[in-house]
């Protein structure tokens, strides 16, 4: 098992986005979590990602007490993730992006930069090595020197998926990452999340579309209102009453 | 690749050249014209302080004019007053103002956007109020006076470089701060410490999201950006030999952003030329007795609507592009 969530509960004033919350995301899995609008799966990545405190309960990642900590040091304990709203460096170049998303593996600082020590030397070639790899594995090669004003949704969604991946994760978080493309780019970044979980890295998606969902899960979490409603794989949760109520029904009257 | 390359010569070509033009400066230059360029490379090296907090880093630092205050007066007052000589006050005073820094940053970097102005700009009134009223170690309104020269330099092959007599002399021991500051500065902002700078600026949240320590990127920032500022103000004390107080004044600090945002922000470049630039436009127009500040303001104002990014920033955009179309005008014209 490689993170663990127990009774997880964050409140906003009186709101409360997670209610005392237990999952398990085991090592090599791709596991969804699934839920109509506003259910808190997005507050679920901030917990867990360290951007939020929860409010009570408990995260434990490699068997390590993660809970409360910064965001920069979960970040460097292997758990990377995306943002909803497709977040990159928008000054950066493509490449730029991925070279600082490896950063945190520097062994050199500040002083090594001026003083131009053969670790900072070290570092900055690594990291370069490091990123054209990343580039390779999500596609972006041919366009690493765009400025991100001329690159497409498709090109966003793979760039934030692959700074992401320039933390060298264990584990990645990432909320809806097909949300906004055409079906042909869906399949292209679908067939890049089985990349990444054939590449060893743990997946944890949050994600509406459930043809997207049925097909790649090895684990689902369906939740509403913050509290579990399902767990388990994809035949349980497609069968499970609760579920289709809450969620696929809700869907279909759509 | 290639052109890569011929670029990045270029670039050290046009640095080189730069420098001994800025060696042989003194030879060709009238002492009026030498003290105004000694100015520009002080208020160069502010401007470069700035720039690193403010423009790479997006943290509006106000409290600037705080920091050369404390570089300048600490550096006068332990030389005035203890004796000591200028390289010996130098060092303690910018160990002070990184100490300075340190306490300020702690506190305030924990605030953001306009808070973190605010706050900055509160710390700077208090520093300029404490350096007025504390009369009995500032000498208050009437500024400090009678600040020594650097100690003459010996030469090994007899002679000595004397700060007393010679104007170049001043101007060489500044110029060399400044160059020495270029390269620090042109080293931090292409390292991955500097691309964290910026990222900072762009997306707080996925820069801690990737694994940077976004307090610390900013407390690193606004020290070195607070040490800069302190050694320019501990040389413009030794070059002028008289301070007071409202060189501590937040003033200084608006100063400094003019020149950053006319030279072009977030540019290497940029905050060297907004301080020649401006500075010797200022000069030229106090022909205009006292509709010169009305002037400069206008062209101020004028370059920030017509060139927001900044001189350099502008060249930096159009330049690839202009280099484009004459490369494919010439393929035509073959
Ligand atoms: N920072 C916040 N402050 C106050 N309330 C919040 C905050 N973040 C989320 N919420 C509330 O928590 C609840 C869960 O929101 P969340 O964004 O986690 O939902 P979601 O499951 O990701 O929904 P969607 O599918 O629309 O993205 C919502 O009612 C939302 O309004
Ligand atoms: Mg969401």
């Amino acid at each position: 098992m490689l993170l663990k969530v127990d009774n997880l509960v964050k409140s906003f004033g009186g709101l409360v986005a997670i209610d005392a919350l237990d999952l398990q995301v085991n090592k090599g899995e791709i596991f969804s979590i699934i839920g109509p609008n506003g259910a808190g799966k997005t507050t679920l990545f901030n917990v867990i990602s360290g951007k939020y405190r929860p409010s009570s309960g408990k995260i434990t990642f490699e068997g390590k007490d993660i809970t409360g900590l910064k965001p920069y040091n979960i970040a460097r304990r292997g758990i990377a993730r995306t943002f909803q709203v497709t977040a990159v460096f928008s000054q950066f170049t493509v490449f730029e992006n991925i070279v600082i998303g490896h950063q945190l593996h520097a062994k050199s600082g500040m002083f090594g930069a001026v003083f131009g020590t053969g670790q900072a030397h070290k570092d900055a070639r690594e990291s370069r090595e490091k990123s054209e790899k990343i580039l390779e594995f999500t596609g972006l090669t041919d366009i690493s020197d765009k400025p991100i004003a001329n690159t497409t949704q498709e090109e966003r969604k793979r760039l934030s998926i692959g700074l992401a991946l320039a933390t060298d994760p264990k584990l990645i978080l990432l909320d809806e990452p097909v949300s906004g493309v055409n079906m042909q780019e869906m399949d292209g970044i679908i067939d890049l999340i089985r990349k990444i979980r054939d590449a060893g890295i743990t997946v944890c998606l949050i994600e509406h579309k459930m043809r997207v969902v049925m097909g790649i899960s090895d684990r689902i979490l369906a939740i509403n209102y913050g509290k579990k409603i399902a767990e388990g794989t994809v035949k349980e949760v497609s069968s499970n009453q609760q579920v289709i109520d809450a969620y696929l029904g809700v869907k279909d009257a759509a | 690749m290639e052109n890569l390359l011929k670029l990045y010569t270029t670039k050290h070509l046009l640095f080189a050249l730069l420098i001994v033009a800025a060696l042989v400066f003194p030879l060709v230059a009238s002492t009026y014209t030498l003290r105004i360029i000694t100015m520009c490379c002080i208020w160069s090296m502010l401007a470069i302080a700035l720039n690193l907090i403010v423009g790479y880093t997006g943290q509006g630092n106000l409290g600037l004019g705080a920091f050369f205050g404390m570089g300048a007066y600490t550096t006068g007052l332990l030389m005035v007053k203890l004796g000591l000589n200028f390289w010996l006050a130098l060092i303690i005073a910018l160990a002070l103002t990184v100490i300075l820094a340190v306490l300020i940053g702690l506190p305030t970097l924990r605030t953001k956007g306009a808070y973190f102005a605010i706050a900055t700009l509160c710390f700077n009134i208090i520093f300029t109020t404490v350096v007025i009223q504390w009369d009995a170690l500032t000498k208050g309104q009437t500024g400090l006076m009678n600040i020594p020269n650097v100690p003459a330099i010996p030469l090994p092959f007899g002679g000595q470089i004397d700060f007393h007599e010679s104007l170049a002399a001043n101007y060489y021991l500044v110029l060399i701060f400044l160059i020495l500051t270029i390269v620090v500065i042109y080293r931090i902002v292409n390292s991955l410490t500097g691309k964290s700078f910026l990222a900072v600026r762009q997306d707080e949240d996925l820069a801690e999201a990737i694994g940077i320590n976004t307090f610390r990127a900013k407390l690193l920032s606004f020290t070195v950006s607070a040490f800069i500022a302190g050694l320019a103000g501990g040389l413009y004390a030794v070059y002028l030999g008289f301070i007071a107080p409202a060189i501590t004044s937040y003033g200084i600090t608006f100063t400094a952003i003019l020149y950053v945002v006319v030279g072009g922000a977030a540019t290497v470049a940029g905050p060297i030329v907004g301080s020649f630039l401006l500075t010797v436009i200022g000069e030229q127009l106090t022909a205009f007795g006292t509709l010169h500040l009305i002037i400069y303001g206008v062209l101020v104002v004028l370059s920030i609507i017509y060139l927001p990014m900044g001189l350099v920033g502008a060249y930096q955009m159009f330049w690839p592009q202009i280099w484009q179309k004459m490369k494919r005008g010439k393929v035509h014209a073959a």
